[in-house]
C-alpha cells in the first residue's frame, strides 16, 4: 500500500542507503514501545537500530550513520528534548530528522519541542499509520536534503575550477607587463600595478618604437572578470611591436613602416575591438608616442584619466585638453593627437581611476586632488621610489593589505634623466 | 533594484533609486531600460540624481542600452551630479547621450 518503491534490502551497506530506506533509531527507554515501533519500521523496509537512553545515543552516533531518530519524550537520565538539543549541538556533517513520540500535546510543549529542533511529533499512544505517514514525510525531506547536498558539492566543483581558472588567468596576465626599464638615454619608465580581487582588466606597457620613439600606453578595460581580463589579453598583441599583427605601424610595401600616429593607432585599435563585437566591453587608455630628441610626447587619451605632468620642481598639473572616447564602444568614434612637450626633468603620471576611485573604507575616494599633492610632496624624490611609494600610498588609503576593489595602475614617464647632454646617436 | 518608470505622451521618464550604478546593479538597470525601449519609449529621461557614483560598468549599461535604440530614440541624463558629469565629459558621453545641465 505505499507508494513508495520497494526497498532493496540487499543493498550492499553503502555510507548512503537508497532513498526508500532510511537508517532509523529508535529511542525509548520502555522496551514494548521500541519493540512496536522497530517491527513498524523494519517491515518497511528500512534499517532500525534500537537505543534506550539518550545518552546511549549519544555515544553510538558518531559510529553509525543514521538519517532519523525517532525518540520518545519523556525518558530518565536525558528526556527527547534534551536529546534533541544535543544532538542539534554537534556539527554534523549530515542533517539528522528528529521525530519527538509524546503523549503531551499542549502549545507550550510543543513549541518547546520544536525549539530544541525537532521537526515532527508523534502522539501517543502510537498509531502506527500515522508513524508510517510521518517517516514518509522524513524521507521526502531528507531526499531534498540529499539532493541539495549533491548540489551544493558539485557547485563547490564547479566553483573550484573557475577560481582557479581566473587564478592562472590573473598569473598569465602579469606576462603582459614590463619587464625592466625603457632601453632608452634619455628616458625612463616607472610604474606600479596592483591588481585586483579577480582577473585584471588593466593593463600598462612600453617599447621602443624605432630610432627616435618610444611608446607607452596604459589602458583600463571595462569590468572585471575573465572577459575583462582576455579583452586585455587581445589588446595587449595589437599594441606589442612585436606581435606582427601590431596596430603600431604603417604598412608599406616592405611589410612594416614608420610608426604611426597614436590617433591613427587607436583609430585602428577601435576598428578592431568593433569587428571583434565585444558587446558591451569597451576601454580606456591613454597612447603616447614620445619623441627622444625633443621630449614630445604625442598622445590620445580615450576615455582614459587626465596625464599629470610634474615639472622639475615637483608642480604638478593636470593636461585637461579634451579627450576621446573610449574605445570599442561606437564604429563611428574618431581620435585626435594631443602634443605635450616636456622639458628636461618633468615627468608625465598616466594612471587607471582605479588610483583616483581607490576608496577609504569609509568609501572616499583617493581623488585626482589628492593624487596630485601626493606627486607634488614627493616632489623631486627618484621615479622609483615614487611609484613604489604611491604603492604603499594606495593600500594606506585603501586599509588593504592584499587585493583592491579595482585594478590599480600607474606609469610614470620622465624625460632626460639628468645624464647629461643628448649622445649625438639621437640628436 | 529600485527604479521607476513613468510614462509621459512625449517620454518615458526612469528614476533610478541608487547611490552606486556599478558593477552590482548595472546588468539589472539594462534589462529594465532595454525593456522600456522595447515597449516603444522613443525617448528616455534618466533621471540620477540619487547617483553619487557611477562606474565603467554603469556607463557600458547606459550606452548598450543607446546602441540597441539604433538611432532611433535618445536617452536623455537628468540630474547629473558633479562626479556623473565628470566621467560622462571625461569620456566624451556628452556627444552621445543629452545631459541637462541644471537638475529640476
Amino acid at each position: 500500500m505505499s507508494a513508495l518503491p520497494v526497498p532493496c534490502t540487499s543493498h550492499p551497506a553503502a555510507s548512503t542507503p537508497p532513498a526508500a530506506s532510511l537508517r532509523i533509531l529508535v529511542v525509548d527507554d520502555q522496551n514494548m514501545q521500541r519493540t512496536i515501533v522497530r517491527h513498524a519500521m523494519g517491515k518497511l523496509g528500512h534499517e532500525v537500530h534500537v537505543a534506550a537512553s539518550g545518552l546511549q545515543v549519544l555515544a553510538a552516533i558518531d559510529q553509525r550513520p543514521i538519517d532519523l531518530v525517532i525518540s520518545d519524550w519523556v525518558m530518565d537520565e536525558m528526556d527527547g528534548v534534551e536529546l534533541c538539543r544535543a544532538l542539534r549541538a554537534r556539527a554534523a556533517a549530515k542533517y539528522v530528522y528528529f521525530i519527538l513520540m509524546s503523549s503531551r500535546d499542549s502549545r507550550e510543549e510543543l513549541i518547546a519541542g520544536l525549539n530544541a529542533g525537532a521537526d515532527d511529533f508523534l502522539r501517543k499512544p502510537l498509531d502506527i499509520e500515522e508513524l508510517r505517514v510521518r517517516v514518509r514525510g522524513a524521507q521526502r525531506i531528507l531526499s531534498l536534503q540529499d539532493s541539495l547536498r549533491e548540489r551544493n558539492r558539485q557547485l563547490d566543483v564547479a566553483l573550484g575550477r573557475i577560481n582557479e581558472d581566473i587564478r592562472a588567468a590573473g598569473e598569465l596576465q602579469r606576462v603582459l607587463l614590463p619587464s625592466g626599464d625603457i632601453d632608452s638615454p634619455v628616458c625612463s619608465m616607472h610604474w606600479t600595478y596592483l591588481p585586483s580581487a579577480t582577473v585584471s582588466g588593466d593593463a600598462l606597457n612600453f617599447f621602443r618604437l624605432d630610432a627616435h620613439h618610444v611608446g607607452f600606453y596604459n589602458v583600463d578595460v571595462a569590468g572585471h572578470g575573465v572577459a575583462a581580463g582576455m579583452t586585455g589579453m587581445l589588446l595587449a598583441q595589437c599594441l606589442d611591436p612585436r606581435a606582427p599583427g601590431c596596430l603600431l605601424f604603417d604598412s608599406d610595401e616592405n611589410g612594416r613602416g614608420a610608426p604611426r600616429a597614436p590617433s591613427a593607432c587607436i583609430a585602428a585599435l577601435n576598428a578592431q575591438m568593433m569587428r571583434f563585437g565585444l558587446g558591451s566591453t569597451y576601454l580606456t587608455c591613454l597612447y603616447g608616442v614620445l619623441d627622444e630628441r625633443d621630449g614630445t610626447v604625442v598622445y590620445v587619451r580615450a576615455g582614459h584619466t587626465m596625464p599629470l605632468l610634474v615639472d622639475a620642481d615637483g608642480r604638478c598639473r593636470s593636461l585637461d585638453e579634451e579627450g576621446d572616447m573610449p574605445v570599442g564602444m561606437f564604429d563611428f568614434a574618431t581620435f585626435h593627437d594631443i602634443a605635450v612637450k616636456l622639458a628636461p626633468g618633468e615627468r608625465l603620471a598616466v594612471y587607471s581611476d582605479g588610483v583616483s576611485e581607490n576608496e577609504s573604507p569609509e568609501g572616499e575616494e583617493y581623488g585626482t586632488q589628492r593624487l596630485m599633492h601626493f606627486l607634488t610632496a614627493q616632489g623631486r624624490e627618484p621615479a622609483a621610489d615614487i611609484t613604489s611609494a604611491l604603492s604603499r600610498e594606495m593600500r594606506r588609503w585603501s586599509a588593504s593589505e592584499g587585493s583592491f576593489k579595482d585594478d590599480v595602475s600607474f606609469l610614470l614617464v620622465e624625460f632626460d634623466t639628468g645624464a647629461g647632454p643628448l649622445p649625438a646617436s639621437i640628436r | 533594484m529600485d527604479m521607476k518608470v513613468t510614462r509621459n505622451n512625449d517620454a518615458t521618464l526612469v528614476e533610478f533609486d541608487h547611490l552606486r550604478l556599478d558593477a552590482a546593479v548595472a546588468p539589472q538597470l539594462k534589462a529594465a531600460l532595454l525593456k522600456v525601449v522595447t515597449d516603444g519609449a522613443k525617448k528616455v529621461v534618466l533621471d540620477l540624481h540619487k547617483v553619487k557614483m557611477i562606474d565603467s560598468s554603469g556607463l557600458g549599461a547606459l550606452v548598450s542600452v543607446l546602441k540597441a535604440m539604433n538611432g532611433q530614440g535618445s536617452i536623455t541624463i537628468r540630474g547629473a551630479s558633479s562626479s556623473v558629469m565628470g566621467l560622462f565629459k571625461l569620456t566624451r558621453m556628452d556627444r552621445v547621450f543629452t545631459l541637462e545641465t541644471v537638475a529640476a
